[in-house]
């Protein structure tokens, strides 16, 4: 039996332009890139294409110079355009132009019978060589899975408590076969359990309530209750030496396309949302797609920020920009460059704020859905101790003495304060309420670095 | 609005790198930045949209919850003035004069000092002015008597935040409260005019014969040892229960009332 587990820490960002239930399909985009930064803790990306190139959805387009087996592969058939390198050389994306039609890399397909049946090293060889393996996320770290090492447990979070995240049952929905198989291929890696993780006033889409062979676990409490690490946390926390495995619905379903289809699907619903979007609504499209075309003729505003994941832990792509790896979502803000008169005192019930301060009223109005813009509200500082952190963090750890002995390079401290209990994804909202505006974020990625280095 | 904004952007460029006043850049930070909050946007990485609450939003919040304090202060250095030298007829309006005259010089010299030093550490040092000052500045005056000298205000204040902010990196760094430092540095220094009767403001006024303020314990012992009833030289005195035993008065200000309905000299 799963576990009911209730957080009272966090904070809901109520923004305005949540998606519409309802999918349509665009003429797919252009282009379409794989950009090696989604993957963190990529040592060297190898490309083995080049420019004019023709591949097919599948085919191998770089690997990590670490791990010479895991592919990461191109979404969709076409020729490769561009290879953009930034300062040293370093690889950043590969744009690929798309054929009409997407021509697949063929792989065997197994009925039922033989998934049963199927070897750890059999599936694992398939996985590794069709590109869908970097869709395993490794906890410490959050970097991509090492096929060496067996994890102690796989964990699903089948829910997402971002600002104007995406339904999971409307991202998934119709995929309840691809997703069993592909729960099945998992549950070969490890001894440990498969945990799905749901929230008990979200429906839970019915993929995840006809899984079987998993351990079904409920959530209740505000935003980062969706944080998947926050989740392993209250189940079975990660301790030095531990390795769990994280993965994404929709990675499961990939996975399970793969061994029943033969082919590497990269075709995926996303949300486009945010309240510069005039009618945010869901699209089918695949992995990495241009933004473009979502985009034409539904914005609100010229001077608008656009973001491919959610407005917490996504990146700023431009509205010529393409999706990255990980993200099933578009979110599209207001740019706040400008000056505001004595804004660092005057009240305010638009701008939304976690802190009872003088003058920030938005606790009078918590259900209104708000649009926010990207300005910093305030400039950098040094750290206050507010106790703040504590209150958005649903874990045992103090993220502000994490934080600072992380600044301090104190490798000690940093394991004794939690470090391989997080990503950067479960203290995003530290960066949203902190005071002193630190790239909380940023700061955590560095520290992760400084230990996988050590 | 409009003409600040045109104004400051037409400076500008004197405080950037290579421009004559570049060394000036983070004092002239601190007045545009109190004037208008920056345009300055989030990171193309990690959060995209920020909380409404500032440094400067959360220290001035400090300061406006204080401001009470500040003023029941000025009020009871007026009101003890008038106690000490025996005129109960002053109204409420001289009171205030009184206290405003004796404190605000010492908020004035507080922040002045203490700005003045943080701006010249944030120019030599480059970083910017950090608004905890704003709450030290405040605080100071708080816990000073009320005839202090102005110079031993400012010789205070001086000290704790060279040695016990500056000296360790600046704010964030400092392993010892700037307040109470300069509280500590004239305990010791100057503890003639920081210990004894220098909490009531006299003035060079004439006191009053003599005036003195019975505790409640006191008189608990006075009544124990000449036979009398405690409770009721207790209620006597004022320090009693109220006829309710769960009254307001009762529950939150018996002290209060003990020292407020303390019989005047």
């Amino acid at each position: 039996m799963g576990k009911f587990i209730r957080l009272k820490q966090g904070f809901d960002i109520n923004l305005a332009g949540k998606a519409a239930p309802k999918v349509s399909e665009l003429d797919p985009a252009d282009t379409f890139v794989l950009k090696p930064t989604d993957f963190h803790g990529m040592y060297i990306p190898k490309l083995l294409v080049k420019v004019g190139d023709n591949v097919k959805a599948g085919t191998p387009i770089f690997h990590d110079k670490r791990y010479d087996k895991v592919f990461h592969v191109a979404p969709v058939s076409g020729e490769i355009v561009e290879i953009n390198r930034g300062a040293k050389r370093k690889l950043l994306e590969i744009k690929i132009l798309a054929d009409k039609n997407v021509e697949f890399v063929n792989h065997k397909k197994y009925s039922v019978s033989e998934i049963a049946n199927l070897s750890v090293n059999e599936a694992r060889d398939l996985m590794l060589k069709s590109g869908v393996w970097p869709n395993l996320v490794q906890r410490p770290f959050g970097i991509m899975a090492d096929p060496e090492v067996r994890p102690k447990s796989i964990f699903i979070s089948a829910f997402d408590t971002h600002p104007l995240a995406p339904e999971y049952g409307i991202l998934f929905k119709g995929q309840d076969h691809h997703f069993q198989v592909g729960l099945d291929i998992l549950r070969k890696f490890t001894e440990g359990n498969i945990h799905i993780n749901t929230h008990t006033e979200k429906e839970i889409a019915t993929i995840f309530s006809q899984a079987k062979g998993i351990e079904m676990n409920k959530f209740s409490g505000p935003h980062p209750s969706g944080c998947v690490g926050v989740q392993i946390h209250h189940l079975d926390p990660i301790n030095k030496g531990d390795v769990v495995w994280t993965i994404n619905p929709f990675g499961v379903i990939q996975i399970g396309k793969l061994f029943t289809n033969g082919v590497f699907d990269a075709s995926k619903v996303v949300a486009v949302t945010g309240s510069e979007v005039n009618q945010p609504q869901y699209y089918k499209t695949y992995t990495g797609t241009s933004v473009k075309k979502f985009l034409a003729n539904n914005l609100k505003t010229d001077n608008v920020r656009v973001i491919s994941g959610n407005v917490l832990t996504g990146t700023s792509i431009g509205t010529e920009g393409h999706l990255g790896f990980f993200d099933h979502q578009i979110s599209v803000i207001p740019e706040g460059d400008k000056f505001e008169f004595m804004g660092w005192i005057a009240p305010t019930i638009n701008k939304l704020s976690f802190h009872r301060a003088f003058g920030l009223l938005s606790f009078l109005t918590p259900g209104k859905e708000r649009s926010l813009n990207s300005n910093m509200n305030g400039e950098p500082r040094a750290f206050v101790q507010t106790g703040i952190f504590e209150r958005v963090t649903p874990m045992d750890i103090l993220p502000t003495y994490l934080l600072k002995s992380i600044m301090a390079e104190d490798i000690d401290d940093m394991e004794a304060l939690g470090i391989y209990e997080v990503v950067e994804e479960d203290l995003a909202l530290c960066e949203f309420v902190d005071v002193s505006k630190h790239e909380v974020q940023q700061i955590l990625r560095e520290g992760i670095q400084l230990l996988q280095s050590s | 609005m409009k003409f600040l904004r045109n104004r400051l952007d037409s400076i500008h460029h004197h405080f950037e790198k290579g421009g004559k006043w570049e060394k000036f850049y983070f004092a002239y930070e601190a007045f545009a930045t109190f004037l208008f909050v920056p345009n300055s946007v989030s990171g193309e990485k990690g959060v995209q949209i920020r909380d409404a609450v500032d440094l400067k939003r959360l220290m001035a919040t400090v300061v406006i919850s204080m401001v009470p304090c500040l003023l029941f202060g000025i009020w009871n250095v007026g009101d003890q003035h008038f106690l000490a030298i025996g005129n109960s007829a002053a109204t409420f309006g001289d009171r205030i004069l009184i206290g405003t005259i004796q404190v605000l010089p010492i908020v004035i010299v507080s922040y002045s000092v203490g700005l003045g030093i943080e701006f010249v550490f944030a120019t030599i040092r480059r970083h910017p002015v950090n608004e905890g000052f704003l709450v030290t500045g405040m605080l100071i005056p708080l816990v000073m008597p009320p005839d202090i000298p102005l110079w031993q205000v400012a010789m205070a204040t001086a000290f704790s935040v060279v040695i016990a902010k500056e000296a360790f990196g600046g704010t964030g760094m400092n392993i010892l409260n700037v307040a109470l430092t300069a509280r500590a540095f004239l305990y010791f220094a100057y503890p003639t005019d920081i210990s004894g009767d220098v909490w009531t403001y006299v003035g060079g006024e004439q006191l009053v014969e003599g005036f003195s303020g019975a505790t409640p314990l006191s008189i608990g012992a006075a009544a124990v040892s000449s036979g009398a009833n405690v409770v009721e030289s207790l209620n006597e005195f004022g320090a009693g229960w109220a006829d309710d035993i769960f009254s307001f008065s009762n529950m939150f200000s018996v002290s209060c009332r003990a020292v407020l309905e303390k019989p005047q000299p």
